[in-house]
């Protein structure tokens, strides 16, 4: 296509043919990168051996119950943190008072480097997957409480009187006004809450665990099994990147109805 | 010679495009030094377009605009603006709101303070200095960025409805206050507005715009009597001038009104 | 209505310092849990903060609580930086261009969303383990906090600030000085607080996988022997930097925030 004929093109055509283009070029440097024989195969390998290894790996079943291991520990961490938050941010929301005195702290305890408890849960509570729920739990919590609270603390007041002057209760204000006003920021919450589940997950499963993905790719490094290794951190980042990207368009949908 | 020449002036957006917008057509208007001219049009009309060609922030598709005869092709010194959003800066406080075009230029501290505090003295905001602008208003927001193109000395001040944010109270007394500062420091002034009151209360003549495509519709000359106050507002002249201005722009304001209910 | 608890809840109402006061007492409150914690738990397997802090005491003057600490800030300090530079540049870059913006933006959103410590292997392959692995990861890693929130704020600059700046025919470098490093500027340090934890905490996991000295390496060895003493030392004083850190930069941004009543992107929910 002419450079004419690719600018008559509505701009958002022309970025979703940049964006493919740019994702084109990733794909091709990873496969050519190792082609060119730059480094060993000890060391790196093509994209198209990565895909056809990973999907060796998942054919064979081999590596079913840590995908299983792995997404169960995810949706646990992420369920329970998120309905701890929930509460805990509608608390913090009734009362402006604890959440003032707080806030500092939860901006503080969302930037911590929270993984530096997961050796001393290890050992309390032994190497099992509870370290790792509690870890993935507390990495989500945090960021899930914040939004919540302050998402229900910015519903414009002008709504909250719509609903009082409709004669709503306490109750039905809640469920039918502030709620479903809060929910697109509720969710910004509930989207980083769960990337930072997955992460933690992957994490405590690659520094010290006995399955999961993230176990895996550390397992492998240290067999020396380059292609494997390879093989799985690509499922992992399609993973990460694929819910991240349905997570991304949800959001996106909820800020454009506010 | 008229201080600013619009001749000709058209602009199509996206030209040669599928989605092009045709904003503004065949405009031609002049200016003398010392006018308050005033630019009136429905919602949408092209009005800051034109307005935005002036200031040499855009270019126009077609024609040619000059300011004491020479043309304009970008934004220049000479020429200074007062938009129509809340424009101050939140991290100035309203003195070094006010001394940011001169602190840009060079001046040195002492002079910009000096200029500073009599144009602030002047738009009536005097003790103030140190305020931010969060502490102020949205009326004293907007008294801070026209002092602040005012400590400039333009030749020409170019104003996008200034005070279309502000409630309508607000909105008569910073009318009143613009039309004492423009006739105490004789400013040739450009105003967008879509207020007939306001329009008519402030120029010395107005032009009324056509719906999109803009063009010139109408040329009033409103012959009231300079220096004004508030009290010609209950005139028998203002109230002809201002269902004149109605007149004109009624059907216009019809048929921009149509559009926005059909464009996007 | 009782007077008493109405004249409790005016004073707490009424004055402000009164949330400082209570602010300050957070931090007891969590030590004192912590107390709690290790009498239900049994004190062999957590020690209290008493023990804790003694410990850590003694191995300040044993010395090797200083000079491992000093080998993890070291590699945190020269990644932030780093990063610092090259995420904000290429992010100011990437922000004043709003095609290119829209194009990248969902990649590095999406990658984002990576546990990029399962990227390490990857680095000790090329480099092998030592300092500029350390350094190389961690960089790599807080990169992306960095850049994602400059562009994002280059990019949500209000046009009419710009549209000011050009009418005053303003230079670039004026431009940038005096109007789009001010409006970021609140953004820029949240952008440097979560830089800074993306760094440290990638330097500690680096430390844990495979190093050779630093606080993470401590972490592991200790996790070996289940020595949990030498864990809650090493933790106490992970999260007495990283708390110390934070209150500054918040500090900061608060300040900011207060002064100008401006806010921060909520792109990375803060």
């Amino acid at each position: 296509m002419s450079l004419t004929g690719l600018s008559s093109l509505p701009y958002s055509k022309q970025i979703r043919l940049g964006r493919a283009t740019l994702l084109v070029a990733i794909l091709a440097t990873l496969e050519l990168v190792g082609r060119a024989e730059w480094f060993d195969q000890l060391t790196y390998v093509p994209l198209s051996t990565m895909v056809e290894t990973a999907y060796g790996l998942l054919v064979s079943g081999e590596l079913t119950d840590d995908i299983i291991t792995t997404i169960g520990l995810v949706f646990v961490s992420f369920v329970s943190a998120t309905l701890v938050a929930l509460v805990i941010g509608w608390f913090l929301w009734r009362h402006d008072k604890v959440k003032q005195v707080l806030d500092p702290y939860l901006i503080v305890l969302y930037a911590m480097p929270i993984f530096v408890f997961y050796p001393m849960f290890i050992i309390v509570f032994g190497l099992n997957v509870f370290p790792i729920v509690l870890i993935a739990f507390a990495m989500s919590v945090t960021i899930i409480i914040i939004s919540t609270a302050n998402g229900l603390a910015k519903v414009p007041d002008v709504l909250i009187d719509v609903g009082r002057s409709m004669g709503l209760s306490r109750r039905e204000q809640f469920r039918h006004v502030i709620f479903p006003a809060a929910v697109p920021y509720i969710f910004t919450g509930l989207k980083l809450g769960f990337v930072y589940a997955f992460i933690g997950v992957i994490a405590s499963e690659f520094i010290l665990s006995n399955s999961g993905l993230g176990y895996q790719i550390s397992w492998y490094y240290q067999q020396f099994q380059t292609a494997d290794m390879y093989a799985v951190l690509l499922i992992v980042i399609t993973l990460a990147v694929v819910v991240n990207l349905g997570l991304i368009r949800i959001e996106d949908r909820l800020h454009r109805r506010t | 010679m008229a201080k600013l020449e619009i001749n000709n002036v058209s602009k199509t957006y996206n030209a040669n495009k599928p989605n092009s917008v045709e904003a503004v057509r065949d405009v031609s208007c002049e200016l003398d030094e010392g006018e308050f001219f005033s630019v009136i049009g429905p919602t949408g009309c092209g009005k800051s377009t034109l307005m935005k060609m002036v200031a040499g922030l855009i270019e126009p598709t077609e024609g040619e605009i000059t300011l004491d005869g020479e043309s304009i092709t970008g934004p220049r010194e000479d020429i200074g603006v007062v938009f129509q959003e809340d424009s101050t800066f939140p991290w100035r406080s309203t003195l070094e709101n006010v001394e940011f075009g001169l602190e840009m230029r060079g001046v040195g501290k002492q002079e910009r303070r000096d200029r500073a505090h009599d144009i602030l003295e002047l738009v009536g905001l005097s003790g103030f200095e140190d305020n931010y602008p969060s502490e102020l208003s949205g009326g004293m927001r907007q008294r801070v960025a026209i002092a602040r193109t005012l400590a400039l000395n333009p030749d020409l001040m170019l104003m996008d409805e200034p005070f279309g944010a502000l409630d309508e109270q607000t909105r008569l007394i910073l009318g009143g206050e613009l039309l004492r500062i423009c006739q105490e420091t004789n400013q040739t002034t450009m105003f967008i507005t879509h207020s007939i009151t306001e329009a008519a209360f402030l120029s010395d003549r107005v032009f009324v715009m056509s719906a999109r495509p803009g063009e010139i519709k109408e040329l009033v000359e409103v012959d009231i009597e300079r220096p004004r106050d508030e009290s010609i507002m209950t005139s028998d002249r203002f109230n002809e001038i201002t269902d004149d201005l109605w007149e004109a722009l009624k059907s216009e304001a019809q048929i921009g009104f149509e559009q926005s209910m059909t464009v996007d | 209505m009782s007077t008493k608890t109405t004249r409790t809840q005016d004073i707490l109402d009424r004055t402000p310092s009164s949330i400082a006061l209570y602010r300050l007492l957070v931090p007891f409150v969590i030590v004192g849990l912590w107390e709690l914690l290790s009498r239900w738990i049994g004190p062999r397997v957590l020690p209290g903060p008493v023990h804790t802090f003694s410990a850590l005491y003694e191995g300040i003057q044993s010395g090797w609580v200083i000079p491992n600490t000093n080998v993890t800030m070291q590699a945190v300090v020269i990644s932030f930086l780093i990063a610092t530079v090259i995420g904000g540049v290429t992010g100011l870059i990437l922000g004043f261009n709003k095609p290119a913006y829209d194009i990248v933006e969902p990649f590095f959103l999406s990658f984002y969303s990576v546990p990029k410590i399962t990227m390490y292997p990857i680095f000790l392959f090329i480099f092998g383990v030592g300092l500029n692995t350390k350094v190389g990861f961690a960089t790599f890693s807080s990169f992306f906090p960095m850049l994602i929130i400059t562009m994002g704020a280059v990019r949500s600059i209000d046009d009419v600030y710009i549209n000011v700046g050009k009418s005053l025919q303003v230079s670039r470098y004026q431009m940038f000085r005096h109007i789009v490093l001010p409006y970021i500027l609140v953004q820029l340090v949240v952008a440097l607080r979560l830089t800074f934890n993306s760094a440290f905490l990638a330097v500690i996991l680096v430390e844990l996988f495979a190093a050779r000295s630093g606080l993470g390496l401590v972490l592991q060895h200790a996790m070996g022997t289940f020595n949990s003493e030498e864990i809650l030392i090493v933790v106490t004083v992970l999260a007495v930097i990283a708390f110390v850190i934070n209150i500054i930069f918040y500090g900061a941004q608060q300040l900011l925030e207060e002064r100008w009543n401006m806010t921060s992107d909520e792109q990375m929910g803060i």
